[in-house]
């Protein structure tokens, strides 16, 4: 029974991976591909870590070495994503502040 | 202890990190930037994969180390962005 629901965990965290990286594979817009590029560290990343606490490991250290790497990604992921689109925006639009365009569209 | 499934698991999302790779090397460099921030996430799962896989603790350091590694990696890359688009 346990075993069965870490490989049910570890398949759905498998296939949002793989949801992901072809979502960042369909997209043609880099801002698009962001979506899917910062979605590749939450729910595939918990149901892996899942996976792994209902497997274990002979020593109780090799499953918090995992678990921190996993933590690590969550937590360092979000940073990265959101300086690159910071790079993306400036590049695009040579400033962070709201186009004309943009203000129009407020609700 | 080699547990197969984990093995499975490691192997199909390296198939993905090779796709991110094909597809970085035909993009621009924002888009490459960004798919390779992907590939970055997968790779340090692909270890963490291998690590349960073969059920070895020691094996354990490295995704630790790849994951601050890529993360470190990819600001550095965002910073030559954008001083290459501000020197442009």
């Amino acid at each position: 029974m346990k075993h069965d629901v870490a490989l049910a965990l570890l398949a759905l965290g498998c296939l949002c991976e793989m949801v992901c990286v072809l979502g960042v594979l369909w997209m043609r817009d880099g801002f698009d591909q962001l979506h899917f590029s910062g979605a590749a560290s939450t729910v595939g990343l918990f149901a892996i870590a899942g996976a792994i606490v209902l497997t274990g490991f002979s020593s109780v250290s090799g499953t918090i070495d995992c678990l921190v790497t996993l933590a690590l990604t969550f937590a360092l992921n979000p940073v990265m994503i959101s300086a690159t689109a910071r790079v993306g925006r400036r590049m695009r639009y040579e400033s962070l502040d709201p186009t004309s365009s943009e203000f129009e569209q407020q609700p | 202890m080699i547990l197969t499934d984990w093995l499975a698991a490691a192997t199909l999302l390296l198939a993905g990190t090779i796709l991110c790779g094909l597809a970085a090397w035909r993009r621009r460099a924002f888009e490459a930037l960004v798919t390779l921030e992907l590939a970055g996430t997968l790779v340090t799962l692909v270890l963490v994969c291998l690590t349960v896989g073969y059920q070895r603790s020691a094996y354990g350091d490295v995704p630790v180390a790849a994951a601050v590694l890529n993360w470190v990696g990819s600001l550095v890359y965002v910073r030559f962005l954008d001083r290459d688009r501000s020197q442009a």
